[in-house]
């Protein structure tokens, strides 16, 4: 996928499907909190700022109940973007590379995902306008 | 960071000036609505006295050697105060369905316009050099701040949009000052939308202005450093919450409210935030509100090294951290009250026109009206404002909305420009 590809995706918001959220950075892990999904790439937000990293391992879990859950183990990631304030951190990141399996797992994710949101305006928050 | 040493009073003890940090039971037992505040007066005392034994107050404010005299000293009733005058109440939640006041916007978007610009721009002065004059060590004017306070509301509860769309003009150079004056204006505009009474949306709307007082007591090659802070340098950067609450609570006439808010806008409620780490119930309502405009103006504004996110993008952030950073019904209600298309957002059509949108439609925030300022071409056109509640269509007969959010600046459109122009003309 080429980087115009990849910027079509659409940016779905993490649905609380999302848990289990982590990055490893230099052996050291910290909790995350997903924003933003697709096959290429995910955004997620932590209280405070992140040690300065380029690349780092991600993990999180998608669905409660097999078939539908879906484990992702230390995907290698790199920082696309980052966003760093006094209220919160936000870190654009895209995979590195994933093997035939996890990128099938991430498809999988994307597509239930897209299922079950409505992305249209207000609805996107579940919030009817 | 500075630890806060406290030290035990009986209440009979108690005077006025102290702060009272702890009780000797959970706040939420007791009426006092703020977690935390200075003993302002005979009233204060006779509360505490009704209700506590004791209480922790905070060494500060005393020389520590007369405080532990009065420690030591056996207890001494003192006269409890019959005075009736009524305490300004705070407020734990937002009114009650049946209770808010439902606001209307009783002057249209281009007749408010030029009074809403000057109110702004003076407010903006004036944000910028209360942040200048406690740098330089002088006095923060507080009779200007709510004379300022007083104009954003007064302008906001004839029409709220034209205030949302003056805060979206970003500007880098100025940060520390407009984002003060932008949380006024969204914790105004939030406070309206909640339907509080109109006293209560300017005690919200001056903490919003003051919340950030502290950053002025932060070196500027730190506040305005062009790039990712050190661990150290975040240490210092956390502190403006510390001495903004030090510097509000030197005044004697300012709502203790606002000193919390400054104190307490980076808790959060799940006890992960700074500089005390409170859990949910300690957090006051204030600060919960002000956390929320604070969030979101600081997600969508320019920095000196990076422009703002998307408006979606901060209600995303705003929406998944509900629940761990913020107050969940507070968060939902904060991004009702924003919509997807605030006042000021630029848009591409799904023709491929461009627009700015003007004002919002109380009834589906979906489909405001937005002003089309660029063509299919996105050549500049003749501008001509479409109410989108009234389903037009295209040149195609297709149904015609708002494909997506764009950045400021997108295809030579700038929102500043607009306002040289005058929008009142357009």
């Amino acid at each position: 996928m080429n980087n115009v590809e990849k910027r079509q995706l659409k940016r779905l918001l993490c649905s609380d499907n999302f848990s289990m959220c982590f990055v490893e950075i230099k052996q050291e892990i910290f909790e995350a909190t997903p924003i933003n999904f697709n096959r290429a790439g995910m955004s997620f937000s932590t209280p405070s700022p992140l040690p300065d990293f380029n690349q780092a391992f991600l993990s999180f879990t998608y669905g409660d109940t097999s078939p539908s859950r879906f484990h992702i183990e230390k995907l290698l990631i790199t920082v696309h973007y980052a966003y760093e304030l006094d209220v919160c951190s936000e870190y654009k990141c895209r995979y590195v590379m994933p093997d035939t399996k996890t990128l099938q797992s991430l498809i999988a994710i994307e597509e239930a995902l897209s299922n079950e949101s409505v992305e249209d305006g207000m609805e996107r928050y579940g919030i009817h306008s | 960071m500075r630890e806060i040493i406290k030290i035990k009073v009986p209440v009979d003890r108690v005077q006025i000036g102290m702060f009272v940090v702890e009780l000797d039971r959970p706040w939420l037992e007791t009426d006092f609505l703020l977690q935390g505040f200075v003993v302002q007066d005979e009233q204060d005392i006779d509360a505490l006295q009704k209700q506590c034994d004791f209480v922790y107050v905070e060494e500060s404010f005393f020389k520590r050697l007369e405080l532990k005299k009065l420690q030591d000293s056996p207890t001494k009733p003192t006269k409890i105060s019959d005075t009736k005058k009524a305490r300004k109440k705070a407020s734990t939640k937002p009114p009650d369905p049946e209770n808010r006041i439902q606001y209307k916007n009783i002057k249209s978007f281009k007749k408010e316009f030029d009074a809403a610009h000057s109110v702004y721009t003076n407010a903006k002065n004036l944000a910028r050099d209360f942040i200048k004059d406690v740098r330089l060590g002088g006095a923060l004017n507080l009779e200007d701040a709510k004379h300022a306070v007083d104009g954003i509301v007064d302008s906001l509860l004839r029409n709220h949009d034209v205030l949302m769309w003056l805060s979206k003009l970003k500007n880098k150079d100025d940060y520390t000052a407009e984002h003060s004056l932008n949380v006024c204006i969204l914790t105004a505009t939030f406070a309206r939308h909640l339907g509080h009474e109109e006293d209560e949306v300017r005690r919200l709307a001056l903490c919003g202005l003051l919340h950030d007082v502290g950053k002025s007591k932060i070196p500027n090659n730190v506040l305005n450093k062009p790039g990712r802070f050190t661990p150290d340098e975040f240490r210092l950067m956390k502190r403006h919450t510390i001495l903004g609450r030090e510097l509000l609570l030197s005044f004697a006439k300012l709502d203790p409210v606002a000193a919390d808010v400054a104190y307490s806008h980076h808790e959060r409620i799940d006890g992960k935030g700074y500089p005390r780490a409170l859990e949910d119930t300690q957090i006051s309502y204030y600060a919960k509100v002000v956390a929320l405009a604070d969030t979101y103006d600081a997600i969508t504004s320019h920095r000196v090294y990076d422009s703002g996110r998307a408006s979606m993008n901060a209600l995303d952030i705003i929406y998944k951290n509900r629940g761990t950073q913020f107050d969940e019904s507070l968060a939902l209600e904060f991004i009702r009250c924003i919509g997807v298309y605030p006042a000021g957002s630029l848009v591409e059509m799904t023709n491929g026109e461009i627009g700015v949108v003007i004002e919002e439609n109380k009834s589906s925030k979906l489909k405001p009206y937005v002003m089309i300022v660029r063509n299919q071409e996105k050549q500049v056109c003749e501008p001509n404002t479409i109410n989108l509640m009234k389903q037009p269509s295209d040149q195609l007969g297709e149904t015609y909305a708002i494909a997506r959010e764009v950045p400021d600046g997108y295809q030579g459109v700038f929102l500043k420009d607009f306002v040289k122009k005058g929008m009142g003309s357009l």
